[in-house]
C-alpha cells in the first residue's frame, strides 16, 4: 500500500508557479506527441482526396474544461515504409500546400468528400491536428488568443512540420486557424468567410491583389488553379404511377410525361415517385496556369467552357421506383403474423364450409355443369361468392383481379389467357436456375398480384382478400374438378417454389380424376360421396378403405384367370417355357410428391432407419402393384419374366440364348422373391391406388386454405422478386439498352438464385427472419440502384440525344462511362459540346461556384504561399497560408 | 445453405454428434455396384449377392476430415429405369454425388451422359460429382479401358476413379475425396460471398484447419 501511495505523489505538493497555460501546453503538447508518435502509417502525399484517413482522438482537461485533441493522417492502401519516406515528411505540409494533385477534390456535393477533412480540402493537407473544446464554442478573442497562443508554441516546440488548427465558433461553419512551424519559419492558417463580399474579392484580379499585398518581395511567379461548377437545370422526367388493373385519371398531359413501355405484362407497378430527378454538374478546371496566362476581372473573363479541354460531368440521381418500393412493403409482411381470419373476416371463412360443399357435390353429379364455362349463368353466382369476402378491395377490382388468375372462368374478359408453353408437359427449365416459377404462369401472376395489393390495394387486408378470393376460387374448381390454367398438369417440379408445386399437385388430381385411368365411373370428390360409391361398386377399392382389403383376397386364389391390363408386348420377347408373348402390363403411374412430403419421407426414413417395416412399406409399394399388374397381364408369367422387364441387366444370357437371374435375384428369401410370391394378379386398375387424388387434391386445399399472412409472403417471395427482375429486363430489353445493365442484371438474378435455393432461409430453427430479409433488402437495394440507373440513362439521353450529329450507340457507351467513373464523365467532345451549346444561353445563369488557388513559393527558401478562394454568389470563403520568417522579421 | 445439410434432418437423427452434415447420393445404371460399393464403405463388408435396392435406401457414416465430424447421410438408389421419377426427386439438397458405371458393362458407361443429364436437371447447382468405375477387379471381362473413363472424367469436368468395391480399391479413397471437394466448395462460396456466412460455425474455413493427419482419423 505504501509503495501505491509514493506512486500517485499523493503527499506532493507544488509550490511551483506555473500558470494553467503552461499546464495546458505541456500536456497539449505530450498529447500531440503521443498521437503523432503512435503513427505508423506515413503520410501520403499523391492526393489526399483518394486516400483513406486515419483520426486518432484524446481528451485532456484545461480548468475543468474538456478538450479534444484529434489527429489526422492520410494513408495509402499500402503503406510506405521506407527510409526515403522519413525524409520526406520533413517538409510535408510545404510539399502538401504546393502539390497540384491536391487542388481540388471532387465538386462538393458528391458523398465520397466527406471522408476528407475539410481542413484538407482546403489547404491540401494530408497530415494535422485539430484542437477545440469539447462542448463549448470558441468565440470570445481572449479565449481564442489562449488557443492560438497555445498551438503556436505546441507547433514549433513539440511538433515542428506538424500544423496545429484551433476549430472556432460553431462547427457547421468550419472556421480554423492554424499554424505550422519549423525551426526558422511559420506559416499562418487562416479562413475568412464573407457572406457579402466586395466584388473584387470574387475574381482571379482582385484575389490576385489581395495575395500579392501578403507576400514578401521577390516572390518569383504566382500559379494559379480554377475550377468553375455549372449546375444545370436538374433533369426531370415524369414516370406516373402505373399500376395494374388501376385506372388513373389522365394526368395532365405534360411534355415530360413518360410511361415505362414494356411487352410483357407483369403485374407489379411501375412508375417513379413524382421528385425524381438527375442533376447534372458540369465542372471545368485550369490547373496550374500562370498568373499572366488569364484574365479575369468583372468585366471579362478567361475562364469559360469553351476554352479548356479539362471539363468533366457529375450526375446525382435521385429516383425510387414504385416497383421496389412495392417489394420492400412486401418484405414487411415476413413477420407479420396475421391469420387469414382475422383479416378477411370470419364470415368469409364460414362460407366455404358444408353448406358450398353440399352444393358442389350436387353440381358434381350434374353432367351439365362439366360445361358450365360456355354458360354466363354461373358467373353471376360466381360474384355472388366473391361479394361476401370482406376486406379494402372493391367488386369491380376483385372481378379484375379474379379474371386476371383465372381467365377460363371469366370467359367476358378473356384478355388474359395464358401463354400455352406453361402447360406443356416439361416446360423449360429457367435458365437462371431460380427457385421460382414459370415467368406468367397462375403462381407467378397471383404473388405479383399479391405483393401488389399489399402496395396499393388496401395492405395487407387488400392482400388476405385477393388471396381468400384465389382460395375460393380454387376450391370451386377443385369441386368441379375443372382443369386449371397456367399451371402444368404434370408431377411437382421441384425446381420451382413450394407453391407452384402445390398448384401443379392440384392440377394434376384434377386432370387425374377427369382422364383417371383406371376409374370406369366418375371421379369421387369427397370422402362423404365415399359410402355410396363403394357399395355401388364393390370391386372398386379406395386406398382410404383398407379395411376391406384382406376380405377379397380369396377371390384371386383360383389359378386360372384371364390376362387383363396389357399394355403392349415386350419387343418380341415370350414367356419362359411357353408361346405366349411377354406383356407389358398396365401399371399404376409412380406417386407424385411435393417437396415437403419429399421430405417427410426422407425424415421418417432416417428415423426409422434403413430396413425398416416403413421404408420398406415406402420403397416396395410400387414394386408390388407392378408385379400385381404383371401377373395379371401375363397369367403364366414368372418371377424370370418379370426381371427380364423390369430390371433386363438382372437377367444374364449365355452364348448358347439359355439364359439365368443374377446371382443377387437367385438368392434365396431376397425381397425381389418374397414380393413375386406375395403378388396377386390385379390389373392396375382394380389395384388400391398408390396414389389417391382426391386426398391428395383435398390435403393441397387445406393446406393452401390454413396459411397465415407470413406463410403467404414466404412462399411467393421469391417469384415476386424474380418478376420484377424480369419486368425491368424487359423495360430494358424494350429500351433497347439492356447491354449497358447485362452483367449487373445476371449478378441480380445469380443472387436470386442463391437465395431462391437456400433452404435455411426461411427456417426458423436456424435462421431468424432479420436474417433472411436484410438477404433480401440486399437484394432490392440492388435493384433499386439499377432502377434508379435507368432513370438515370433517360435523363442522360435527353441531354445528349436529341443532337442529330450523336448516335444513340454513342449515348449508350457515354453513359457506360459514366456510370462506370461514380457518375461522371469526361465531355470534352461532341457530347459535351452538344450539351454546353443547347445550355448556352443559361450557362452563365448555372454557374454556381468558382474556386481559385494561387500559390507561390520562395525560391530560396521553398517556403510556401497559398490563398485559395471559393466563390458562391456573393459569398466568398478565403483560405490563406502565408509562411514567415520567425528570425527576422 | 450450401453448407450443412438439412437442420431438420440434424435435429431428429439419432446421433448428434457432427459438425457438419453432407447428404451424397450413389446413382448409376442398374448393377454396376452401387450398393456394394457402400456396404464396403460403411459396413467394411461384401457379397456378390446384395439384394438389388428396391426405390432408394441409404446409411449414415460419420467421419473426421480435418479435425471436424462430418456426418455422410448417404443415398443408394435403385438403378432401374422404373425408379427414375422416385430417385430423382432425392436429389434435391445433395451435395455429392457419386455416378457410377460397371467398366464391364459398355452401356452402363453409355449412360453417363444420362445420368450427368438428370443431375443437371434435378440437383442444386453446387452439387460435386466423382465418376466412379466399378468392378475394376475384373480384368478379363473389362471393355472400359482407363483411358476412356478418364477422358470422359475430363470432358464433363469432374473427378475420376476406378473401384473394386470387392477387392476394396479405393472405396474410402473416393467419399474422402468428395468430402474434400465439398469442403472446398463450401469455403470458397463461403469466401466469395459474405451474406453466405451465417451464424457460429459455418463461417469458418473447413480447409485451414491443419492438414496434419486427417486420413489417420477417417473412418472411423
Amino acid at each position: 500500500m505504501a509503495e501505491e501511495i509514493d506512486d500517485s505523489g499523493f503527499y506532493r505538493q507544488d509550490f511551483s508557479t506555473v500558470s494553467d497555460w503552461e499546464v495546458f501546453i505541456a500536456q497539449l503538447g505530450e498529447t500531440i506527441q503521443k498521437l503523432t508518435l503512435s503513427e505508423i502509417d506515413l503520410p501520403s502525399h499523391d492526393n489526399v482526396f483518394h486516400s483513406n484517413w486515419k483520426l486518432q482522438t484524446e481528451t485532456i482537461l484545461l480548468q475543468k474544461e474538456k478538450i479534444v485533441v484529434s489527429s489526422y493522417v492520410s494513408t495509402n492502401e499500402k503503406g510506405t515504409g521506407s527510409a526515403s519516406a522519413i525524409e520526406k515528411v520533413a517538409n510535408s505540409f510545404y510539399e502538401d500546400l504546393m502539390n497540384v494533385k491536391n487542388t481540388f477534390g471532387p465538386p462538393l456535393k458528391f458523398q465520397d468528400f466527406k471522408s476528407t477533412h475539410i481542413i484538407s480540402c482546403m489547404f491540401g493537407l494530408s497530415r494535422f491536428v485539430v484542437i477545440h473544446p469539447y462542448q463549448q464554442r470558441l468565440s470570445n478573442p481572449s479565449e481564442v488568443c489562449t488557443f492560438l497562443s497555445a498551438a503556436n508554441v505546441v507547433a514549433a516546440e513539440y511538433c515542428p512540420l506538424l500544423p496545429v488548427f484551433v476549430q472556432l465558433y460553431e462547427p457547421k461553419l468550419n472556421i480554423f486557424v492554424g499554424v505550422g512551424s519549423n525551426t526558422t519559419h511559420r506559416t499562418n492558417f487562416d479562413i475568412v468567410s464573407l457572406k457579402y463580399s466586395p466584388t473584387d474579392c470574387r475574381y482571379l484580379s482582385g484575389l490576385l491583389t489581395i495575395f500579392k499585398e501578403k507576400l514578401p518581395r521577390n516572390v518569383p511567379t504566382i500559379t494559379v488553379s480554377v475550377r468553375n461548377t455549372y449546375f444545370l437545370q436538374p433533369l426531370r422526367i415524369r414516370f406516373p404511377m402505373s399500376i395494374p388493373f388501376r385506372q388513373f385519371p389522365d394526368e395532365q398531359n405534360d411534355m415530360d410525361t413518360n410511361y415505362i413501355k414494356s411487352t410483357q405484362f407483369i403485374a407489379l407497378p411501375s412508375g417513379y415517385f413524382p421528385y425524381a430527378n438527375t442533376e447534372v454538374y458540369l465542372v471545368y478546371t485550369w490547373l496550374d496556369i500562370s498568373e499572366n496566362f488569364a484574365l479575369d476581372s468583372p468585366h471579362y473573363t478567361d475562364f469559360v467552357p469553351s476554352k479548356t479541354q479539362n471539363c468533366k460531368m457529375h450526375q446525382v440521381t435521385h429516383a425510387f421506383s414504385y416497383m421496389s418500393s412495392c417489394l420492400r412493403d412486401f418484405l414487411k409482411l415476413l413477420c407479420m403474423e396475421d391469420t387469414l381470419e382475422s383479416l378477411a373476416g370470419r364470415r368469409s371463412m364460414e362460407s366455404s364450409g358444408e353448406e358450398n360443399m353440399a352444393k358442389a357435390l350436387r353440381n358434381l353429379t350434374d353432367p351439365q355443369h362439366r360445361h358450365f364455362r360456355s354458360s354466363g349463368s354461373t358467373e353471376d353466382n360466381k360474384l355472388k361468392t366473391l361479394k361476401t369476402i370482406s376486406g379494402p378491395l372493391q367488386q369491380s377490382e376483385l372481378k379484375a383481379f379474379m379474371s386476371f388468375l383465372f381467365p377460363d372462368l371469366y370467359p367476358a374478359d378473356k384478355c388474359y389467357t395464358y401463354a400455352d408453353d406453361i402447360l406443356q408437359e416439361k416446360g423449360e427449365i429457367d435458365p437462371h436456375r431460380i427457385k421460382s416459377a414459370p415467368l406468367d404462369s397462375l403462381c407467378s401472376r397471383l404473388s405479383c398480384l399479391l405483393a401488389t395489393c399489399n402496395a396499393h390495394f388496401g395492405g395487407k387486408s387488400g392482400l388476405a382478400q385477393l388471396y381468400f378470393a384465389f382460395i375460393r376460387e380454387l376450391r370451386f374448381i377443385w369441386n368441379f374438378r375443372l382443369p386449371i390454367s397456367g399451371v402444368s398438369a404434370t408431377f411437382p417440379d421441384t425446381r420451382t417454389c413450394l407453391l407452384n408445386q402445390k398448384l401443379q399437385m392440384l392440377s394434376y388430381c384434377i386432370d387425374r380424376s377427369i382422364f383417371g385411368k383406371y376409374e370406369k365411373k366418375q371421379p369421387l370428390s369427397d370422402n362423404n360421396d365415399m359410402n355410396e360409391s363403394s357399395t355401388s361398386d364393390a370391386s372398386f377399392k379406395d386406398a382410404s378403405k383398407e379395411t376391406d382389403d384382406e376380405d377379397e383376397d380369396e377371390f384371386y386364389d383360383c389359378a386360372e384367370y384371364a390376362p387383363e391390363g396389357r399394355c403392349k408386348r415386350l419387343d418380341d420377347k415370350k414367356l419362359l417355357g411357353c408361346d405366349e408373348p411377354l406383356y407389358v402390363p398396365i401399371t399404376q403411374d409412380p406417386v407424385p410428391k411435393t417437396e415437403d412430403e419429399l421430405q417427410e419421407d426422407a425424415e421418417a426414413m432416417l428415423k426409422h432407419g434403413s430396413g425398416s417395416d416403413l421404408s420398406m412399406q415406402l420403397m416396395c409399394s410400387s414394386l408390388l402393384s407392378d408385379m400385381e399388374a404383371f401377373k395379371a397381364a401375363n397369367p403364366n408369367g414368372k418371377l424370370e419374366d418379370f426381371i427380364r422387364w423390369y430390371s433386363p441387366r438382372d437377367w444374364e444370357e449365355d452364348d448358347s440364348g439359355l439364359g439365368k437371374l443374377s446371382a443377387r435375384m437367385e438368392a434365396p428369401g431376397n425381397t425381389w422373391q418374397k414380393m413375386w410370391q406375395d403378388a396377386k394378379p390385379v390389373p392396375a386398375y382394380k389395384q388400391k391406388r398408390l396414389f389417391d387424388e382426391t386426398t391428395e387434391g383435398e390435403k393441397v386445399m387445406s393446406y393452401l386454405e390454413s396459411r397465415n399472412i407470413n406463410e403467404i409472403s414466404k412462399l411467393v417471395i421469391i417469384t415476386v422478386l424474380h418478376a420484377a427482375i424480369i419486368k425491368f429486363k424487359d423495360v430494358l430489353e424494350t429500351e433497347k439498352i439492356f447491354d449497358i445493365f447485362e452483367v449487373k442484371v445476371d449478378e441480380l438474378l445469380a443472387d436470386l438464385c442463391h437465395l431462391s435455393r437456400n433452404e435455411e432461409l426461411f427456417n426458423e430453427e436456424i435462421s431468424s427472419i432479420e436474417d433472411a430479409t436484410a438477404k433480401i433488402v440486399c437484394l432490392i437495394e440492388k435493384l433499386e440502384k439499377l432502377e434508379a440507373q435507368f432513370f438515370q440513362f433517360k435523363c442522360f439521353e435527353r441531354l445528349t440525344g436529341s443532337a442529330e450529329c450523336i448516335t444513340f450507340e454513342e449515348v449508350k457507351q457515354k453513359f457506360q462511362e459514366t456510370i462506370e467513373n461514380g457518375n461522371s464523365c469526361n465531355i470534352a467532345n461532341t457530347i459535351g459540346q452538344h450539351i454546353i451549346d443547347s445550355n448556352e444561353s443559361e450557362m452563365q445563369k448555372c454557374l454556381i461556384t468558382k474556386e481559385y488557388v494561387l500559390r507561390a513559393r520562395e525560391e530560396l527558401s521553398g517556403c510556401p504561399h497559398y490563398l485559395r478562394a471559393i466563390v458562391v454568389g456573393e459569398e466568398v470563403r478565403l483560405c490563406g497560408a502565408f509562411t514567415e520568417h520567425t528570425t527576422f522579421i | 445453405m450450401a453448407g450443412s445439410g438439412d437442420p431438420k434432418w440434424q435435429k431428429d437423427a439419432a446421433d448428434q454428434n457432427f459438425d457438419y452434415m453432407f447428404k451424397l447420393l450413389i446413382i448409376g445404371n442398374s448393377s454396376v455396384g452401387k450398393t456394394s460399393f457402400l456396404f464396403r464403405y460403411a459396413d467394411d463388408s461384401f457379397t456378390s449377392a446384395f439384394v438389388s435396392t428396391v426405390g432408394i435406401d441409404f446409411k449414415v457414416k460419420t467421419v473426421f476430415r480435418h479435425d471436424k465430424r462430418v456426418k455422410l447421410q448417404i443415398w443408394d438408389t435403385a438403378g432401374q429405369e422404373r425408379y427414375r421419377t422416385i430417385t430423382t426427386a432425392y436429389y434435391r439438397g445433395a451435395m455429392g454425388f457419386i455416378l457410377m458405371y460397371d467398366v464391364t458393362n459398355e452401356e452402363s458407361f453409355n449412360s453417363v451422359q444420362d445420368w450427368v443429364t438428370q443431375i443437371k436437371t434435378y440437383s442444386w447447382d453446387n452439387a460435386q460429382v466423382i465418376l466412379v468405375g466399378n468392378k475394376c477387379d475384373m480384368e478379363d471381362q473389362r471393355v472400359i479401358s482407363f483411358e476412356r473413363g478418364r477422358q470422359l472424367a475430363d470432358q464433363l469436368g469432374v473427378e475420376f476413379f476406378e473401384t473394386s468395391a470387392k477387392e476394396n480399391v479405393n472405396v474410402k479413397a473416393v467419399f474422402e475425396r468428395l468430402v474434400d471437394i465439398i469442403c472446398d466448395k463450401m469455403s470458397e462460396s463461403l469466401d466469395s460471398d459474405p451474406t453466405l456466412v451465417g451464424a457460429g460455425q459455418k463461417g469458418q474455413r473447413l480447409t485451414d484447419q491443419p492438414q496434419g493427419t486427417p486420413n489417420a482419423n477417417c473412418n472411423c
